[in-house]
């Protein structure tokens, strides 16, 4: 059966190779916006695994650009035998940069932390900020308005160790550049915490987050888990904790893209109908001669659907390898995290036989119907 | 006496063409037995096609009976019909009618499909079938590299490969010049004798009606002689 389904798309080769086409688009688009998806979640994950310690946020605050802490509890947790230091922080975004609008939206935005250097600043123990610093220095308690630059501002914004940046009409110099390999946090910058406070209009009891140190690493679940008995009001989550959560609200996102995904994939599904009604319809003779020679209606049906879940296969390889190869070139040139995984390999070739079958059903439906009579004799 | 295949009696069939509704066949009765070489002749529209679809289990008369092998076809649902066409009997066509994207083999080859038959087997059979009908060096043709007698002669191997009980050929000679129809016809014969398979034929060409056994002449309907 396979074999005449094989030979019956090869002699229409035109008319196949449209509908791998269609089928080959839908399956690189799922790929392309899917792989984007996995990228970010997988860049986001490992930028907050990279968190230290203890964060310390508002309850039930959707990110800590929205929470607000009291400052006064700093003194509190800092009480606590297993913490080395408590780190508060401040977030922003950077408006305007040197006069310039910009946003995060459209990718030239920048987040600004402002930190306590006296916190964060020894390598080693707290010191997790100070040792990406790739140029330059760290900031020291001294600093009123300089700033420590992720690398790729640096590099959009041609800045270096010396430079003056205008963050929202506030003027820094430059004193380092830190290159965490992270592309979020690449593209941001650390001031200090009054000079955030300042910037961001922060009541200066309050601020966005707590960093906790722990003196142990191993115990900062039972550090975070401790935070949240003893002070109100607080969530205390570990990084790793943190980009869980997060990873959850990218399903959301996964959705999205999923529900872009379908329209091309409709679109595929649509093609594979239409190639297949056509060699149906064309063959209307054929299935008649089948029929009188003694195949049974879901014997032609079985043909039919064949032939469509062959070129579901084919698509779907073929895209795969594509779409693939298509994400290999991109991920340098756009700079941009992209990733195929197993799990969406499997999905994109599951959805693409999937395609085949569901689209070869209907046009078998018609072949096997046919009167074998008027079929062979009108064709 | 030879065994009773199939047995047509008083048989009427109607059939609408547009707003038109044809009576085809006006109470057709005749008896096929094994081993028979029968030719059905007469004019177009006669209604000898009709006839033939209705003995290959391709559509049910609208009054009357036909039973083969005892069994009334009217009686039969889709699929026990598709078994008996598959198993019983052979066709053979005006057009030849051989599927296009496949070769000469795998056209003799593919009433085995569905019988799940072993490609090597079903291949092996096709090939000693089709080097009797002198096709030894065109199994791996397609139909279009392929003469009109040749293509019919694939399309008779494609009939036998079943091992049917019964052929029904439709005007087999209807597009091959009269040599190659008579080469047609004397294959036929040939495939008649040497397995006692029985052969009904269909044609309004008169040439060739000496080479049959039994003749059944029909007008407007009826069987005159």
């Amino acid at each position: 059966m396979w074999r005449i389904a094989y030979r019956n798309l090869l002699s229409k080769k035109t008319r196949t190779l449209l509908a791998l086409v269609g089928l080959v688009i839908a399956v690189v688009g799922v790929i392309g916006l899917i792989s984007i998806s996995d990228g970010i979640r997988a860049t986001i994950t490992q930028s907050l695994g990279q968190l230290q310690g203890v964060q310390v946020v508002q309850k039930d605050s959707l990110s800590p650009m929205f929470s607000k802490v009291d400052t006064k509890i700093i003194n509190e947790i800092q009480g606590f035998p297993e913490v080395d230091a408590v780190a508060p922080r401040i977030f922003g975004m950077a408006t305007s940069i040197d006069g310039k609008s910009v946003s995060l939206i459209s990718g030239n935005g920048i987040e600004v932390i402002g930190i306590d250097p006296a916190k964060e600043g020894t390598p080693g123990k707290t010191g997790f900020l100070s040792s990406k610093i790739t140029q330059g220095r760290f900031l020291k308690a001294s600093d009123t308005y300089s700033a420590i630059i992720g690398k790729k501002v640096a590099d959009d914004q041609k800045k270096s160790v010396g430079s003056t940046i205008e963050i929202n009409g506030v003027k820094f110099r430059v004193v380092g550049v830190w290159t965490t390999g992270s592309s979020t946090t690449d593209q941001s910058m650390l001031i200090p915490l009054d000079a955030a406070r300042k910037l961001f209009s922060m009541p200066a009891d309050k601020v966005n987050m707590l960093t906790v140190y722990i003196k142990n690493p191993e115990q900062v679940d039972t550090v975070a888990k401790k935070i949240e008995l003893r002070i109100d009001d607080v969530d205390a989550k570990s990084g790793t904790e943190y980009a869980k959560d997060i990873s959850s609200v990218f399903s959301s996102l996964d959705l999205f893209f999923w529900a872009i995904s379908l329209i091309a994939v409709l679109v595929g599904g649509v093609g594979i109908i239409n190639t297949m009604l056509m060699s149906v319809m064309e063959r209307f003779r054929d299935f008649g001669i089948l029929k009188a020679i003694g195949w049974s209606n879901s014997n032609i049906m079985t043909l039919v659907v064949s032939e469509s879940v062959l070129i579901g296969v084919v698509g779907g390889i073929a895209g795969l390898i594509i779409g693939y190869t298509l994400v290999q070139i991109a991920r340098p040139i756009l700079g941009f995290p992209m990733e195929v995984s197993i799990t969406l390999a499997a999905t994109v070739l599951l959805l693409a036989v999937s395609l085949g079958l569901i689209g070869g059903l209907y046009p078998a439906r018609k072949a096997s119907r046919l009167n074998p009579i008027e079929a062979i004799r009108y064709g | 006496m030879a065994k009773k295949i199939i047995e047509v009696k008083d048989v009427h069939k109607y059939f609408k063409l547009g707003e038109t509704l044809v009576h085809a066949l006006r109470g057709v009765s005749l008896t096929i037995n094994e081993g028979d070489f029968i030719f059905i002749i007469g004019p177009s529209g006669s209604g000898k096609s009709t006839l033939l679809h209705l003995l290959g289990a391709l559509d049910v008369p609208t009054e009357g009976r036909i039973t083969f092998e005892g069994k009334n076809l009217a009686e039969l649902d889709e699929d026990v019909l598709s078994i008996i066409r598959r198993k019983k009997i052979g066709f053979i066509f005006q057009a030849f009618n051989l599927m296009q994207s496949l070769t000469a083999i795998d056209n003799v080859t593919i009433p085995l499909v569905p019988a799940g038959v072993n490609e090597q087997v079903a291949k092996a059979k096709a090939a000693k079938l089709m080097a009797m009908l002198g096709l030894k060096d065109r199994m791996q043709h397609t139909p279009n590299q392929l003469s009109g007698g040749q293509q019919q002669r694939v399309a008779i191997a494609r009939a036998l490969i079943n091992d049917p009980i019964i052929v029904l050929a439709d005007e087999p000679t209807g597009e091959v010049d009269s040599q190659t129809g008579n080469e047609i016809f004397d294959y036929l014969r040939m495939m008649n004798k040497k397995f006692k398979k029985t052969f009904v034929i269909v044609t309004h060409d008169t040439e060739y009606m000496k080479k049959g056994d039994k003749i059944f002449k029909i007008h407007d309907g009826k069987i005159v002689t």
